[in-house]
Order: structure tokens, then C-alpha cells, then sequence
């Protein structure tokens, strides 16, 4: 395990060092976690299992919220739909644009500061701002998309009266905010070695090779990253719904962090949002200890046992 | 040894900021004493010229003062926005100018967020002494005892309840009273002129029915290549509020419903039940249905796509009568192109006619340590003196009826017409009054989408309706 | 070898080499091709906030959308200086991000070395401790922290935004850990070696090597905290202690917004943002030519 060990032959010193090292490193981690972080934790955990009016106290009733949310709240099994399809469409559609942006806006031209800089705009745009960006653009007469279309022949639909389209609308308009996901990729290639890219060239391979061979692998570590937070930034979709649709139109846009808030601030139904935001939190849980585990198999670090 | 020596560089580091941290946010707990916030300077509006005290300012009602020691200190939480501040702010100076021995301290959170913001704050026990209370959340503070009740201290100051459009209805729960009235809004109608001139329509007179509405909206609908450019008739972004409560109360045979005794979803006699089914609510949703549907005067939701809450169709000259708030009446006042009020439709059999108002109480919150200071401070708000700056500075209309003359800046007649509907007319208050009223509506909400996009018809989804917002009601009050 | 330098024809591989330059032209026409649609794609948002900003309010709901405002109302910029106390809200906002930045970057970093580098029993379960808090949506948690700090006293004062960030952030700590992951370990033997602690190499060493990820993240947690809304929204209360964020939510109102000072409040908010990563890139990004030679 400790290659330091391997190393010394002495492994108990070393070991009971390399222990308080490390715990003395996250201990600014940890001391925030027990103080600030657990104790609320808790506190939720338990108020899921009462029927709190956030006003009033806290009244114990079991398991009652957990079964209205898995077997009679039809609302509650919509929103995880909606917020599931958001998922599977937005994040691998970001990370391949995002990943394309990056190597794009990693070479060396004139004035790529600037172009940098206009590509990471959006995602630092608040969603109240651009909402009235979103419904000029897609407009259902006079927006630029739908006349893009009629100019190839398509009548575009009503976006946001439509319950079939008002999901990839935002789909659509999640691409905008990539740029952080950029930053981090672009981050992760400076961190490639220009020798390995030196070395294939001599041997002949050519810019598509490269990126398969040296490129992506090395950029694993930054794939993974932005993979693991993108299902979680994306399961978190809020905003654009909350500012432009409201879970509408007929509920086709209701994701679960607003179902949430509704029921924890306009229902006053905090024991409720606490169930459901433990399930939430069970799921992601699950999603990402997946994606922790199968990414030793694709995921290269520097590191002879590396991995998580 | 180097072992020792890293431990212990690490402890230091460690502690070093951590130390950082608390002293960074010592810091930060202090900051350099600032001047207060906004010193009103006149803003480019219409705001007109300074107020005159009137004579009849009410007499503080100040404990033995002691004027020039220690100040005691309300807390006033308000979602004012920020071109309201001026004018909230002047109103909230004279308070303090006149009870010299209180000071306020104003607490000003964004409308979007106020309410999250308060109930956080009520329930980790800090809330602010006096906030601004919308209906619709009273209630919920109401049952769970966090507003104070003043019943008594109104009846200790022989405050006449009469004395305001409504009565205090909006913060009056079971019987007692909760707060004082301050401010107030109400529904009308508004039409383009330019746009009835273009399409050679007479204005709306006195005896306008819906069908004359209807009428006009049809020769005021227009296309232009294939593309529909203008509808004649808006029903406003909030559907439920606008369209389904007047229209039912304008044919005004419907009653009955959560808002009080008045037109609605709602059922009121005991136990709360659904009455979107009922014959009549369903004629009038039919009626709006085929305006959207069969007639095409009215847009289909998301035809005209505009980002709620902030643009309206009717500024965009997309349509020619829709729905507004008297309090929209400053913004309207800006476009290019000149427009009325008109009056809502009578009710054939009663000649009366129905709108719905948006009143804004003050209510002290529970936890407040000022009682006195905070019954004050609502009190003299809602007194002829600060009603009548109300009235001048456009924040809201007053409620004390005999300061409805004061509402400025508007057009001689404008002010006649809302003082009209304030003084004459049937209106809903849009209150809540009973638990899992915000669930119900935003299933009927919800479900009332297939009827706006013309998926559905309502007489058909009118059953539906009916038995799953019933099931809803059942579940929150079983 | 550039493309002006005449070259004689006579043999192939002169040839190739003329060839080869024509090709380099051709991409980097075709990458300034793709960049400039992209711009513009991209920076559509932001060009509509500017104009926005310089409408007039009755301009602002027309349909079609009038894309260059007629008006120009720049008087929207001074008007909302007038309304809003921004000079006080900037430098609060200035303040908060400071010090946030200061004490996530050292934190942060220590405990990404820790969970990368450093080998100690749990540290695999902490590590997914450390997503998890990442996972509980924050509006459940709100109200038994705005406890702690109701008891602490710490309501209606910086620090319940600041200490925080000396306790370092999830996301960054996970990110640091993965850059941290990429250096070889070659490197450490190299230096315990020479004498040098696990945790001072992190000082001198480890942290040059992942400038990169150190830039990201003061770039981002600059944005994080200048953007702030909820925070500072729940524990301040006293308008002289507002940041920017929530300032400029003051022009939504309860019924109308005032669309064009909120454009322009958020350009304004928007500006120092765009500054900073334009400046901060030098510092992350060098960029490679063509040809994959870091120049």
C-alpha cells in the first residue's frame, strides 16, 4: 500500500508518522466537517423522519414521508424524471463540448486570452440576468433559434409552452455554461508533458493519434473530475427553472431541488424537503460511488497503486 | 529529528490560519462606520413636489421620553424594491423624526428570496420586530403562532377597523387581529389605445360586457405572413389570479371559494373542497379556453415567450387589453404609446363589479423586543399622515380610505377609477386561509398548463381536477 | 521555417516542408474560424445584458426584440449608483472575496496534499465523506447551521461567510487531489531523499508543479464568493453590510423589475469577474502552437 514502506522496511514508525501526517493535513477538513457540516447533517436526517412546518415544532412520524415520496407522490416520481433525463442529455453533451473547447482554446493564437474570456462569460452570468436572454432567444415567432430553423425548412415548436420541448431548451441553454468545465480541462493539459507529444511526432503520429494516445489518457484524472461533479451540478438544476418555467409548463420542467424548495418554503413542509432530499442524496451517493470504483479502470494517475 | 520538526511546522501551520481565519472575520464583524444608506436624492421620476405635514398629525404615542439618551431599536424587514426604498425610506425617517425615542433600523431583502430569508431567520430565532406580510404567507405564521396578536391593543387605542379599504380582512385570522394595514394594490384592466385606433374599435365605455371585450379583441387580433403579430386580449401572467377569479366574477353568478365569500377554486363551507367542477367556474374557464383555443385572441402559453415577473406583453404592444396592478400603472407610464383604464365588466344581475386587491400588512413577529416600539411604529403607518406620503410615493396605495384621494401622479382620472374600484367595487383579497391551499393550487396550476397550450379542453379535465385537488385537501386536513 | 522564406523546388523533401506550411496556414485559419463563430455563440449572453442595460425600460418586453437599444439610456449606469449604495456593496464584496481566497487557497491545498499524497487509515472513506457533504442539497441543512451561528452570536456580522473557508471546500480540495495525483511519485523518493518532510515538499515542490489547478481555483473562488448570493442574504441584514450579489436582486420587485438597472447592476457586478480571469489566464494557461511545442 504505502510505497514508503516498501521502501524503509521499517513499516510501524513509518506508518504511525505517515498517519499523523496525513490526518494533521485534513484536519482543517475535518474540524469544519464535525463542526459545521455533521451536526446539520444529522439534524436533517432526523427532520425527514417528522412533519416539521418550519415554524412550528417537530412532530415524529416515522417512515410516513419516505413512503409518500416513493409510492404516492406522482410529483416527486415526475421531478426525478425530469432531473435523470436533464442528466443523461447535458452532461456528456458538455464534457464533449467542453473537452473539444479546451484543446481549441489551447492553442497558441493571437488574442486567445480574449476569446478565453468570452467563452467562460455565460457560466459566470447570473440565470435572473440572461432569463430575459433565454426567452428573447427562444421566442416562439421572433427568437433566433426558431428563425435558424425556418431558415432550413423547420417549423420550430413553442419551446417553452411545449411540455415536450421545454426540457431540451434547457438542455440547450446548459451548454452555454461550460466554461468552468473548460477551465479545469484546459487546467489539465498544461499539466501534460510536451515530450511525450515530441516523442510521437517523431514516430509519425498524426493529430488525431496524438489525441487518443497521449491526450486523453493523460487527461483522465480531469475527465473524472468533471464528470463526477457534472452528474452532481447537474442533478442540482434550479435555476433556469425556478426563474423561467417554474416546473411548467404541466410539470415538465419540475426537477427535484425545486420540488424541494416548494415544499420546504411555500409549503411549509420542511420534514417532507428532508425526506426527499435524503433520497436525492442516497442517489447521488450510489451514482457517484459507481463512478468511483469503475474509474480505476480508466482513469491513470501518476501513481503505481493509483486510484482512489 | 525531521520528523519532529514537520509535525510541529505543520501543528504551526495549521494553527497559523486558523488564527487567520478568526482574525479576518474579527475584522470583518466591524466594519468602518459607514454613513447611513441611501440619502434620498430626488430620482429622475415623477415623484412631485415635497409633502405638507398635514395638520391632523396624530400625536406619537411615546412612552415618557427621554428624548436624546439611548435609542431602542426596531427591526423593519421589508422586500421593497429598490426604487420603493426612496420612498419607504422617507415615510420610515418621519416616523423616527416624530418618536424621537425609537430608531429603525430597515432590513431590506429581495422579493425573490425575502420569504426563505425570513423563515430561516424565524425559525433559528432571529427575526426581525415589524416585517411586511404578504396574505398568502400570514397564515402559515399565523397557525404557527408567530405573528403577535394587536386585537387588543386596537381596541385599547380605538383604532375604527372601518376606516380602511377592507377592514383589515388581510390580517384579520379567526376572529383577531394580526397586524396593521399599510399598503395596498389592485387589479385593472388597462387597453392600447394606438392599437384600437389601428383597428378602427371604439374604446371600452361603462357598459362593456365580455362579449364586447370579445368582440373588440377579435378585430384587434392581427397577422402578418402566416405569423400571428398581435392578440387582442391578455389574460396576465398569473392565470389563476387573473383570469379564472374576475371572469368567474365577472358573469358573477359564481361564488363561493377560498377567498372568503367570494369567486375562486374553492368551496369554503366546511370541509374545503374543490370547486373547479362547478357549472359555473367551468362556463368561465370555458370562456378563456376558447378565446385561447377557437378564437386565437388570447396567446397560447409560451407563444409569446417573456420571462415572468419581468416583461409583459402588453408593453411589447403584442396585445391590446390585458389584466395589470395598480402598482404596474408607474411602469406603464414609460412606454411610448398611449393607454387607459377601463373598467372590468358588470355583473348583469347585480350591476356590481369584481376585481381582486394585493393587500400589504405590517405585523409584528413574535420574539420582537420592542412591543411598544413595534405597535408604534405600525400604528402610526397605518395614520393618515404616513398614508398619505404613501399615497404620494407611489410605493403602494394607501389604505386608510380618507388618504385615497392623495394617490398622485396618475391622470385626474385614473385616480377617480382606482379610487373607484377601492371605494365601490367587489374584490377578492388574495389570502390564504386554510393549510394545502399553495399545494392545491399548484396542482391546478399545473394541470391548467394542458388547457393554455389547447391540449385539453376544461370541461373535459374539469373532473380530473376536481378529484385530484380533493385528494390533496383531503390528505392536508384528514 | 516560416512560410515567407523562398524555398527551392528542386527536391521532395523541400517540397514537404513547403507543403507542411501551407497545411499549418490552412489550420490556423481554420481554428480562427471555429474560435470567432464560437465567440459568438458563446458571448451572446453577454451582449445582451450590455444592451439590455441600455435600454430604456419600456423597450425592454418589444417583440421582435430590439437587438441595439433606441434609445441608448447610459444615464441606466449612474442612475442606479443613486437608487443603491454600490460604492459600500463593492467594497464589502471585495472584502468577503479576500479573505475567502486567502484562506481556501491554504487550506484547501493542505488538505488535497493530504488526501492525495498522504497515506493514513480511513482515508479512503473520508475521501467519499468528502463528496457525500457535496451531495445533501444545502436548503435542508440551512436552518440547523444558521443555528450554530445564531448561538455563536455571529448573525448580522462577516462571519459566518468567512470562517468557513478556513474549514476548505469540498470541490476544491477533490480537484487539487486529482492534480496532486498526477505527479509522480519518483518525485517524492527524489526529495525524502534529500532530506526534505512530506509536508514542506508539499510547500516547495508539490504546489509549483499544479499551477495551473492553483490558478483555476483562485479564479473560481474569487467568482464563488464575489457571486454569493444566499449567504450573505441570510446572515446580513443591515443594508451597509450588503454585498453586490444581493444588492442588485434589489431591483426584482414583488410585482415589476426594473430590467434595465438590473442589467446594468449585473454588468457592473459582471466586470471585475471578467477582469480577473482575463489577467489570471497568463498565470494557468501558456498554450501550445500548432506543432504541440509549448511556447
Amino acid at each position: 500500500m504505502s510505497t514508503a514502506a516498501a521502501t524503509t522496511g521499517r513499516p510501524r514508525r513509518r506508518n504511525w508518522r505517515s498517519a499523523l501526517e496525513g490526518y494533521a493535513c485534513i484536519s482543517p477538513w475535518l474540524f469544519g466537517f464535525f463542526t459545521l457540516t455533521l451536526g446539520p447533517f444529522l439534524a436533517s436526517f432526523y427532520m425527514s423522519f417528522t412533519e416539521w412546518p418550519l415554524l412550528a415544532s417537530p412532530r415524529w412520524i416515522g417512515l410516513y414521508n419516505y413512503q409518500r415520496l416513493l409510492f404516492i407522490d406522482k410529483k416527486f416520481g415526475i421531478s426525478m424524471f425530469n432531473t435523470t433525463y436533464y442528466t443523461v442529455f447535458s452532461v456528456p453533451l458538455g464534457l464533449v463540448l467542453a473537452f473539444f473547447l479546451a484543446i481549441l482554446l489551447n492553442q497558441k493564437v493571437h488574442g486567445m486570452p480574449l476569446f478565453r474570456t468570452l467563452f467562460y462569460v455565460p457560466s459566470v452570468t447570473s440565470g435572473v440576468a440572461t432569463a430575459i436572454l433565454w426567452a428573447a432567444l427562444f421566442d416562439a415567432r421572433f427568437g433566433l433559434i426558431n428563425s435558424a430553423l425556418a431558415a432550413i425548412g423547420i417549423k420550430g415548436p413553442i419551446w417553452f409552452g411545449s411540455r415536450i420541448w421545454s426540457k431540451p431548451a434547457l438542455i440547450f441553454m446548459s451548454l452555454w455554461y461550460v466554461g468552468g468545465e473548460v477551465v479545469i480541462f484546459l487546467a489539465g493539459l498544461q499539466g501534460i508533458a510536451q515530450h511525450l507529444y515530441e516523442a510521437a511526432e517523431v514516430d509519425g503520429a498524426g493529430s488525431w493519434a496524438r489525441l487518443r494516445h497521449i491526450t486523453v489518457p493523460m487527461m483522465t484524472p480531469t475527465i473524472f473530475f468533471n464528470l463526477v461533479m457534472g452528474i452532481l451540478g447537474s442533478f442540482q438544476v434550479f435555476t433556469n427553472a425556478f426563474v423561467m418555467t417554474n416546473g411548467g409548463p404541466a410539470d415538465s420542467t419540475l426537477f427535484v431541488m425545486l420540488y424541494l424548495y416548494r415544499n420546504a418554503f411555500s409549503y411549509f413542509q420542511m420534514g417532507y424537503a428532508s425526506a426527499m432530499a435524503w433520497i436525492f442524496f442516497l442517489v447521488l451517493l450510489v451514482f457517484t460511488g459507481v463512478q468511483l470504483a469503475t474509474s480505476r479502470r480508466w482513469v491513470y494517475y501518476e501513481e503505481p497503486a493509483g486510484g482512489a | 529529528m525531521i520528523g519532529q520538526r514537520v509535525s510541529r511546522r505543520l501543528v504551526l501551520q495549521v494553527a497559523a490560519f486558523g488564527g487567520l481565519g478568526l482574525a479576518l472575520a474579527a475584522c470583518g464583524a466591524t466594519p468602518a462606520p459607514t454613513t447611513a444608506a441611501a440619502t434620498p436624492v430626488a430620482a429622475p421620476t415623477d415623484t412631485p413636489a415635497p409633502i405638507q405635514p398635514t395638520a391632523t398629525a396624530t400625536a406619537a404615542t411615546a412612552a415618557p421620553g427621554v428624548a436624546g439618551s439611548t435609542k431602542s431599536k426596531i427591526t423593519y424587514g421589508t422586500f421593497a424594491e429598490a426604487s420603493q426604498l426612496e420612498g419607504m425610506t422617507k415615510i420610515t425617517n418621519r416616523f423616527a423624526e416624530v418618536n424621537p425615542q425609537f430608531e429603525v433600523e430597515i432590513q431590506e431583502k429581495p422579493w425573490g428570496q425575502y420569504w426563505e430569508a425570513l423563515e430561516v431567520q424565524v425559525a433559528g430565532g432571529a427575526p426581525p420586530d415589524v416585517s411586511w406580510i404578504t396574505p398568502n404567507y400570514a397564515y402559515h405564521f399565523f397557525k404557527t403562532g408567530h405573528l403577535v396578536d394587536v386585537t387588543d391593543l386596537i381596541q385599547k387605542d380605538q383604532i375604527n377597523v372601518s376606516d380602511y379599504v377592507g377592514e383589515i380582512m388581510e390580517a384579520k385570522f379567526e376572529g383577531r387581529y394580526y397586524g396593521m394595514p399599510y399598503g395596498n394594490g389592485v387589479m385593472v384592466w388597462i387597453y392600447n389605445k394606438d392599437l384600437f385606433d389601428e383597428a378602427g374599435v371604439s374604446y371600452p365605455t361603462q357598459d362593456w360586457g365580455w362579449d364586447e371585450f370579445r368582440d373588440a379583441a377579435k378585430k384587434l387580433t392581427k397577422e402578418e405572413n402566416g405569423q400571428k403579430v398581435r392578440w387582442g386580449l391578455d389574460m396576465g401572467g398569473w392565470w389563476e389570479n387573473y383570469a379564472a377569479i374576475p371572469l368567474g366574477n365577472g358573469i358573477c353568478e359564481f361564488t363561493g371559494g377560498v377567498f372568503t365569500d367570494k369567486g375562486g377554486y374553492f368551496d369554503t363551507s366546511k370541509p374545503i373542497k374543490a370547486a373547479v367542477n362547478d357549472p359555473k367556474f367551468v362556463q368561465a374557464m370555458t370562456w378563456i379556453e376558447e378565446n385561447i383555443c377557437r378564437e386565437g385572441i388570447t396567446p397560447k402559453s409560451g407563444e409569446v415567450t417573456l420571462a415572468p415577473g419581468i416583461e409583459t406583453a402588453f408593453d411589447g404592444k403584442v396585445v391590446g387589453i390585458a389584466p395589470s396592478g395598480s402598482w404596474e400603472i408607474a411602469a406603464h407610464r414609460k412606454v411610448q404609446f398611449n393607454w387607459d383604464l377601463c373598467l372590468v365588466p358588470k355583473c348583469p344581475k347585480t350591476g356590481q363589479r369584481r376585481t381582486t386587491t394585493y393587500a400589504l400588512p405590517h405585523a409584528i413577529l413574535k420574539g420582537c423586543k420592542n412591543l411598544d416600539g413595534a405597535w408604534a411604529f405600525i400604528k402610526w403607518h397605518a395614520q393618515q399622515e404616513a398614508q398619505e406620503m404613501l399615497a404620494v410615493s407611489g410605493v403602494k396605495d394607501p389604505m386608510l380610505k380618507t388618504a385615497l384621494d392623495k394617490l398622485s401622479g396618475t391622470p385626474e382620472h385614473f385616480k377617480d377609477m382606482l379610487m373607484e374600484h377601492y371605494l365601490n367595487y367587489n374584490w377578492n383579497m388574495s389570502t390564504m386561509v386554510f393549510d394545502g391551499q399553495p399545494e392545491a393550487e399548484a396542482e391546478i396550476s399545473s394541470k391548467l398548463d394542458y388547457i393554455w397550450t389547447c391540449e385539453r379542453k376544461y370541461a373535459d379535465l374539469a373532473p380530473e381536477l376536481e378529484q385530484s385537488v380533493n385528494a390533496i385537501l383531503e390528505q392536508k386536513t384528514g | 521555417m516560416d512560410a515567407s522564406t523562398p524555398l527551392p523546388r528542386s527536391a521532395p523533401i523541400v517540397w514537404w516542408a513547403n507543403k507542411w506550411s501551407i497545411q499549418r496556414y490552412a489550420a490556423r485559419t481554420a481554428i480562427y474560424l471555429v474560435l470567432i463563430l464560437g465567440a459568438a455563440f458563446f458571448s451572446v449572453p453577454l451582449l445582451w445584458m450590455v444592451t439590455t442595460s441600455l435600454k430604456a425600460p419600456w423597450a425592454i418586453s418589444l417583440r421582435p426584440p430590439q437587438i441595439i437599444p433606441d434609445p441608448v439610456q447610459w444615464r441606466n449606469y449612474s442612475d442606479i449608483w443613486r437608487m443603491l449604495p454600490f460604492g459600500i456593496f463593492l467594497r464589502n464584496t471585495i472584502y468577503i472575496t479576500a479573505a475567502n481566497l486567502i484562506l481556501t487557497v491554504l487550506s484547501c491545498t493542505l488538505v488535497g496534499y493530504g488526501f492525495a499524497r498522504l497515506d493514513f487509515p480511513g482515508r479512503g472513506l473520508w475521501f467519499v465523506v468528502l463528496l457525500a457533504t457535496m451531495m445533501l442539497p444545502y436548503q435542508v441543512t440551512m436552518i440547523p447551521v444558521f443555528m450554530i451561528f445564531r448561538k455563536l452570536n455571529w448573525v448580522n456580522t462577516y462571519k459566518p461567510l468567512i470562517v468557513p473557508a478556513a474549514f476548505g471546500s469540498a470541490f476544491f480540495i477533490f480537484l487539487l487531489r486529482q492534480f496532486f495525483m498526477t505527479i509522480p511519485r519518483d518525485l517524492d523518493d527524489a526529495a525524502t531523499v534529500d532530506g526534505c518532510g512530506r509536508v514542506s515538499m508539499l510547500w516547495r515542490i508539490h504546489v509549483h508543479l499544479i499551477k495551473p489547478a492553483l490558478a483555476a481555483m483562485v479564479v473560481f473562488s474569487f467568482i464563488d464568493n464575489w457571486n454569493n448570493f444566499m449567504g450573505p442574504l441570510i446572515y446580513l441584514n443591515e443594508t451597509k453590510k450588503m454585498t453586490l450579489a444581493v444588492g442588485l436582486n434589489l431591483f426584482r420587485g414583488q410585482n415589476y423589475t426594473q430590467t434595465h438597472y438590473l442589467m446594468a447592476a449585473s454588468t457592473f457586478t459582471l466586470a471585475p469577474v471578467l477582469v480577473v480571469f482575463f489577467l489570471a489566464q497568463k498565470y494557468f494557461i501558456q498554450g501550445i502552437t500548432l506543432t504541440g511545442i509549448k511556447g
